[in-house]
């Protein structure tokens, strides 16, 4: 332990010894270093996605750094948490990053109580998501002249799940409202954007 | 009432006239633009009449079944050269419902995936996004708080009925409770909480099963476990106590 603490100790200090404009090799690798682990101690710390822009402002207190350097120290996390063979995988979802478990892992979580499986979508609701998630923005009469039957309570339920959100009202008579999926929905489906779905078929 | 059931299997199986639609062609096996309407219509009316449902609940599907033979009458007429230039609006009455029924089944499959999708995400586990131990927490009597208990009891509380200021000689003894709750358990193991304390009991007696419920937990004859799924606090025996006495 105290090991560790020393040769960090004498890392920063052959950082401050040399504040040049020109970084060396050994500079700049201590920083990229740090940096890594500045946006590792701030997803570490948070349970939903954090957008590049949040890190990218976080990072900036530290060392301003051009956008493509942030997203490379992002791809080496991830990497590095591969070739180390950690338990979880730094992940893109919803246009964040967040840190999720390896799927391996899935039995012994769920052997203490932590299950994702009580979240699980009924038929309609499914349906209904479907719908929206491929014709957003779509008002409910929309949804049910795709359906053919009434789909006002499953709106109801996945409003309030927070799966689906009201993005603005129809021009047309009655201004029936308009529905759009959220970013939960991404979270939920692990997906980093509704491109990530595959295309209709048939 | 009989009635009433034979829908609900209807209605349970087939959400609504399209997906009954989408069933009867699947069935079929048929492509879904060659759709032979006649043989497909016979038994969506073969279906409604079967299960002869009040007109209220099957509206719907007779709406659709009635569709059905508009397009399939439409079709058996002898077509005349177009008169008015709006044949194109009338041009496949036949195509107008397919293609209602191919967007739906887009869909369909894509509510699929989304299901199958979502199996497969819930096996990745974000940080910290819920609590641990929510799960069959064991409510013994050590691990009871007073917020729990206190919890517990105005929902019993509430269900009993409202009495008038009558005074009533003590007819519930909680030994009596004691006997009365190690006989249910014997008898059918595990006993929900709502099942115990049903509103018909008066207030006096719904406290005394309480107590005799406190009494076997502390006594460690019976564990209270919440459901985490429906949140439902179940009572069931524990069977290693040495239950002679």
């Amino acid at each position: 332990m105290s090991k560790e603490i020393n040769l960090f100790i004498s890392e920063m200090e052959t950082g401050t010894e040399e504040a040049t404009p020109a970084w060396s090799p050994d500079q700049e690798r201590v920083l990229r270093q740090q940096i890594k682990r500045i946006i590792e101690a701030i997803l570490f710390s948070s349970s939903a996605p954090v957008t590049f822009d949040k890190l990218r402002q976080v990072a900036d207190t530290f060392h301003a750094m051009r956008p493509k350097v942030l997203k490379e120290l992002i791809q080496e996390l991830q990497q590095e948490y591969m070739s180390q063979q950690r338990a979880f995988r730094l992940e893109e979802i919803a246009q964040g990053y967040i840190l999720r478990t390896c799927e391996e892992f899935s039995p012994y979580i769920e052997s203490i109580g932590i299950s994702r499986r009580g979240e699980k979508l009924s038929h309609p609701a499914a349906e209904v998501l479907a719908i929206i998630a491929y014709r957003q923005p779509i008002t409910r009469p929309q949804i049910d002249a795709i359906r053919g039957v009434d789909s006002s309570g499953t709106i109801y339920n996945l409003l309030e799940r927070q799966l689906i959100e009201p993005v603005g009202k129809l021009e047309a008579p009655g201004r029936p409202t308009l529905y759009g999926i959220t970013k939960t929905f991404l979270e939920h489906f692990g997906l980093k954007d509704l491109k990530q779905l595959p295309p209709l078929q048939i | 009432m009989k009635v009433d059931k034979e829908i609900t299997v209807v209605l349970e199986n087939f959400e609504g006239p399209l997906e009954l639609l989408f069933h009867l062609i699947y069935k079929c096996e048929i492509d879904i633009y060659e759709v032979m309407l006649k043989r497909i219509t016979d038994e969506f009316l073969m279906l409604i009449k079967e299960h002869a449902t009040p007109i209220d609940k099957s509206a719907e599907f007779i709406a659709t079944a009635a569709s059905l033979i508009w397009f399939k009458s439409h079709q058996l007429l002898p077509k005349h050269a177009p008169i008015k230039p709006f044949e194109e609006l009338l041009e496949d009455p036949h195509f107008e419902i397919i293609h209602h029924l191919v967007d739906y089944c887009r869909f369909k499959n894509a509510a699929k995936e989304l299901v199958v999708r979502e199996t497969e995400q819930s096996v990745y586990h974000p940080r910290g996004s819920e609590k641990i131990g929510e799960a069959k927490r064991n409510l013994g009597i050590e691990h009871l708080t007073l917020e729990d208990l206190a919890g517990l009891f105005q929902q019993i509380a509430s269900k009993a009925k409202r009495e008038n200021g009558q005074l009533h000689e003590e007819a519930w003894k909680v030994s009596d409770k004691i006997t009365y709750l190690r006989k249910m358990m014997t008898l059918q193991g595990a006993v929900t909480f709502s099942e115990l304390f049903h509103a018909e009991l008066s207030r006096l007696e719904l406290i005394v099963i309480f107590l005799a419920v406190l009494e076997l937990m502390k006594l460690g004859e019976i564990s209270v476990v919440r459901e985490l799924a429906t949140n439902e606090i179940i009572i069931h025996p524990l069977y290693n106590r040495d239950r002679s006495q």
